[in-house]
């Protein structure tokens, strides 16, 4: 059964890599890849996502905590609000990004009052993909938070340590593995992102142009470079996913406790 | 002075005073033991507690300034290795980092575990836990020292040694515990607790002698004697007479009698006891088992537990000559190295 399970499993989860590396232009893939649009979609990608996760551990840490021990009443909703990206398409997301923060949108007008513009600019990518991440890091540090143990903290209190203290030697270094986990849970979301990003930020090239969005307007009029790009992606991502694997696992183990 | 206002809703409520430089509490589990030494230790704060020592409120006092510490059956030790646990501590008191690292050392050494320092505190024992967490309550030099059954996972050959640590760590100790060897080892006041209320507060002679309820009986059911060990003599404070030890022992130490192992009689025995002493009866009292608990006026001062039938045999009557004898066998170590002023 089990060797059955993994085998499907195996199947179903390489076939699309069997695909794209049965189908890549080898011979045109150095070509492909050296056009400038690429290399400046893959600098997009990459800093959009570091910068995105940064955002979301800044303010997702604060919120898992608050969402953990903060008032009672608050740690329902607050937990809802902050996983509903997970189930909500990201179009869905964009869309609703733009409604909010678009030129037109709800508080566009006071975003540009104080001279910030969104949607189209790198800002925005960010903006985008801090939404779409900070699901993850919430439900890890939530989980780190929850199994937090209060009389470890309660001692160094007693004892007459006090709170900045207690924080930075106690309890940030009893959550770094949960922090790490869904800072890398975050990441590997991030390089992925499509749906939000293009909604939000659209394809501008060399500017808000990331790999999957540049792979997908490659599809339409240039499959050989479409399917170098998705060797470069899927080279990234095992190389993401290789180095932060025990991480990711800590951290759907750590959302799974939840 | 130790003087305690705490009140938590249904849980506690606590109002006592006792010039004791220990105080021992007990109680039946959810007497709300814990419940008072998390209130005297702060973690729940409420307007109104009074905790005060020797002058000193500490509930009126910012954390670092209250000198407190606390030693609990987990003593839930953070960060990671012992030598970090007492850094901590000392962070706000000894500035130069240098000086912290001597001074860590020193504590860990005094305290048994300086071959510890370095160790990961999720592998040690939990009698090296309790050592680690008495260097940590050394590092704040507490005017009070707070006690949770702190011997509950330390192996018992261990527990007269840090017995004798909890006791040199502090001016005052309170400590709630469940085991009679602590409150023969610790005890000068004993406060019994009963669904949050101090039902008895008394010296622990006097707790031993006249119970106010079953489980005081069952918890203060020894008398601890403080002394001076040569071979296998005890030569007890105050003149205090003598005891005699199945084993030997040297230096400062308590030693525990069980009531129940005083055999009395209206002559000199002619057994295998190598404790004989005439004392007199001072007081009866019965349990609501049956037994009758019989204090004894004498050097040393001991208390006698006897059947009633035992008691109406003997005549016994309070005033009356009796003679004690106890085996050397029934006379338990559970403190060293005892301090010799106090108690």
């Amino acid at each position: 059964m089990a060797a059955l399970g993994t085998a499907g499993a195996l199947l179903l989860l390489l076939a699309p890599v069997v695909g794209i590396l049965w189908r890549a232009p080898w011979r045109g893939i150095g070509a492909a890849l050296g056009e400038p649009g690429t290399t400046a979609a893959l600098r997009v990608s990459l800093v959009g996502a570091l910068a995105a996760t940064a955002l979301a551990l800044l303010l997702g840490m604060p919120l898992a905590v608050v969402a953990v021990r903060g008032p009672r009443r608050l740690r329902g909703p607050l937990a809802v609000a902050a996983l509903l990206p997970l189930a909500l398409p990201p179009v869905v997301t964009g869309i609703g990004l733009l409604a909010a923060l678009g030129r037109r949108g709800v508080f566009g007008d006071a975003l540009e009052s104080i001279g910030v513009t969104l949607p189209f600019t790198l800002t925005g990518v960010v903006v985008a993909q801090t939404v779409v991440a900070l699901p993850f890091v919430v439900a890890a540090v939530a989980g780190g938070v929850g199994g937090l143990d209060p009389a470890a903290e309660d001692a160094a209190r007693i004892h007459g340590v006090s709170e900045p203290l207690l924080f930075a030697k106690v309890t940030l270094p009893a959550l770094r593995p949960v922090i790490v986990a869904g800072a890398a849970l975050g990441f590997a979301r991030c390089l992925g992102e499509f749906g939000a990003t293009i909604t939000f930020a659209g394809s501008l090239g060399g500017r808000t142009e990331t790999l999957p969005t540049v792979a997908y307007s490659a599809l339409q009029d240039d499959p050989v470079q479409a399917y170098a790009l998705a060797v470069l992606l899927l080279a990234v991502a095992a190389a993401a996913i290789a180095a932060l694997r025990h991480s990711l696992l800590h951290g759907i183990r750590v959302l799974g406790s939840r | 002075m130790i003087e305690l206002a705490l009140s938590r809703a249904e849980r506690l409520h606590v109002d006592l005073r006792t010039a004791a430089r220990r105080l021992v509490v007990v109680g039946a589990n959810g007497s709300g033991k814990t419940s008072l030494v998390r209130a005297v230790a702060g973690t729940d704060r409420r307007p109104g507690d009074r905790v005060v020592v020797d002058g000193v409120d500490l509930a009126a006092l910012a954390p670092q300034d209250r000198a407190l510490a606390l030693v609990a059956t987990d003593p839930a030790l953070a960060p990671r290795t012992p030598a970090a646990v007492v850094d901590l501590v000392l962070r706000g008191r000894v500035p130069r980092r240098a000086d912290r690292a001597l001074r860590v050392a020193e504590l860990l050494a005094a305290h048994g575990c300086a071959h510890l320092a370095d160790r990961s505190v999720a592998t040690l024992s939990g009698g090296e836990r309790i050592r680690v967490a008495a260097a940590r309550a050394a590092a704040v030099t507490p005017r009070l020292l707070l006690a949770d059954e702190p011997l509950d996972r330390v192996a018992v050959p261990d527990r007269a040694a840090i017995r004798a640590q909890l006791t040199a760590l502090a001016p005052r100790l309170l400590l709630a515990t469940h085991s009679p060897d602590d409150v023969a080892a610790f005890a000068d006041d004993v406060a019994v607790l009963s669904a949050g209320r101090v039902v008895q507060l008394a010296p622990a002679y006097d707790v031993a002698a006249a119970p106010v309820d079953d489980h005081a009986a069952a918890l203060v059911d020894r008398i601890g004697l403080v002394g001076t060990a040569r071979g296998d003599r005890v030569s007890l404070d105050g003149g205090g007479g003598e005891v005699t030890l199945a084993s030997t022992a040297a230096g400062r130490v308590v030693v525990a009698v069980r009531c129940a192992a005083v055999a009395l009689a209206s002559e000199h025995p002619h057994g295998s006891a190598r404790n004989v002493w005439r004392v007199a009866v001072a007081s009866m009292v019965p349990l609501s088992t049956g037994v009758l608990r019989i204090g004894l006026a004498g050097r040393p001062a001991l208390v006698a537990e006897v059947t009633a039938k035992a008691a109406a045999d003997l005549g016994l009557a309070v005033g009356l000559p009796v003679v004690a004898s106890v085996k050397a066998t029934e006379v338990g170590v559970v403190g060293a190295g005892a301090p010799a002023a106090g108690r």
